[in-house]
């Protein structure tokens, strides 16, 4: 028995690795994931009496709202597998979002308060 | 969605399907709105800080801080029926759904401090339909219902704001196109002017919004629907200035598509007031 009638020819094989590829490429192109935004430990560094404002938005970015003159901040918390993000947005559109961080400062910008409030609490 | 995907699914198969909306919130909605104001809730007492820390971030607040909303839409559920036919490689669908939606929503209004002066929930069960008629579907959500975006209090702010500069007769269509610009807002009539004020969660005019004082106008008519090759045209209110330049508008419905009906009231208000303004001042 010849090779060629026990193996396909180089260029067949080549040929059949270039569908393989093609048919995973086409089977994975909507399984492709955004890079994870998450961190484990976005929140901890938030302490009562000791976290000023500036650190908060050096790490957090700008609040999603703020009132009262800044002394009151929200952010939109969502998750992924890596962990807690800041989510874009304000309104009344909740997609994807699991939390709301809220932090009250004082006139000094020093943390007195804080919540973390979930948004799927089904009252 | 579910929706979407049960039409593919329909068109896929071909014949009647039934569909079943669940109950539960929508997708968008926050879920932690009370049914009633809660006990903590203290006029003259409670802050705005007090308010944030229980229920999260405001969906809406006013902008001078003198109110904010808490708001939720849950679905009580319903069902339709789509049926679908397919033939010589083309297809289309009949059929709709219907389900009840359950508004809610927490209004808090504030003092100059930010302490709470009154608090109220306002609920309301609105019947939602939804028409799917060859590829394209329509809804259609009962005007009783309330706005999530608060759009009726932004609108009464509005309107207390520009009587107290002085404007009087102020009415406000809320949901209104500005052709000109393709941008979406509120149209104000007044008896010397009309505004237009863009969307942008505020309830004070800005300097660059449009308003056409009536003294600068000639005349308004509403223009039916007209043809462009085979798709209708829209049915517009067209103000025409006293410079020869035109400016038009639409007012929608709630779904956000034209209210012809809603275009002909704003358009015969505004006749009206131009009218009265043209009239000549009695001497005494």
């Amino acid at each position: 028995m010849a090779a060629s009638d026990r193996f396909p020819s180089t260029t067949a094989m080549q040929t059949g690795v270039r569908w393989f590829a093609m048919a995973m490429l086409l089977l994975t192109t909507g399984c492709m994931s955004t890079p994870l935004r998450g961190h484990r430990d976005l929140l901890e560094f938030i302490a009562d009496d000791a976290t000023r404002r500036p650190e908060v938005l050096e790490r957090l970015g700008t609040p999603n709202r703020s009132l009262r003159g800044g002394s009151i901040c929200t952010y939109r918390i969502a998750r992924d597998k890596a962990g807690l993000y800041v989510s874009a947005g304000t309104g009344p559109d909740w997609n994807g979002v699991e939390s709301s961080l809220v932090l009250v400062f004082d006139d000094d910008g020093i943390l007195r308060r804080h919540a973390l409030v979930g948004m799927h609490g089904g009252l | 969605m579910k929706r979407l995907a049960v039409i593919a699914l329909a068109s896929l198969l071909g014949g009647c399907i039934p569909i079943v909306i669940s109950k539960g919130y929508l997708g968008a909605s926050r879920q932690n709105v009370p049914a009633e104001v809660p006990a903590f809730v203290e006029t003259g007492r409670t802050t705005m800080a007090d308010l944030v820390l229980a229920f999260g971030e405001p969906d809406v607040v006013a902008e001078d801080e003198s109110w904010m909303t808490f708001a939720s839409s849950y679905s009580e559920g319903g069902g339709g029926m789509v049926i679908v036919a397919a033939a010589g490689g083309t297809g289309g669908a009949l059929g709709g759904t219907h389900e009840d939606i359950l508004f809610r929503r927490l209004v808090v209004r504030l003092d100059a401090a930010g302490t709470v002066t009154s608090a109220r929930v306002d609920g309301a069960r609105c019947p939602h339909n939804e028409i799917i008629f060859g590829q394209s579907s329509s809804t259609s959500t009962s005007p009783s219902c309330l706005d999530v975006r608060s759009r009726d209090l932004v609108a009464a702010d509005l309107v207390r704001r520009l009587e107290s500069t002085g404007e009087t007769g102020v009415v406000v269509f809320d949901g209104a196109e500005w052709v000109t610009t393709r941008q979406r807002g509120m149209l104000i009539v007044s008896d010397g002017a009309v505004t237009f004020m863009p969307f942008r969660g505020a309830s004070t005019p800005a300097p660059g919004d449009v308003r056409l004082s009536f003294a600068d106008l000639d005349g308004i008519k509403v223009q039916l629907p007209w043809f462009h090759g085979d798709a209708p045209g829209r049915y517009q209110a067209v103000l025409r200035r006293g410079d020869g330049g035109v400016a038009t508008f639409i007012l929608l419905d709630s779904s956000g598509l034209d209210d012809p009906k809603r275009t002909e009231e704003a358009a015969r208000l505004i006749e009206k007031r131009l009218a009265s303004s043209r009239q000549p001042t009695q001497a005494h």
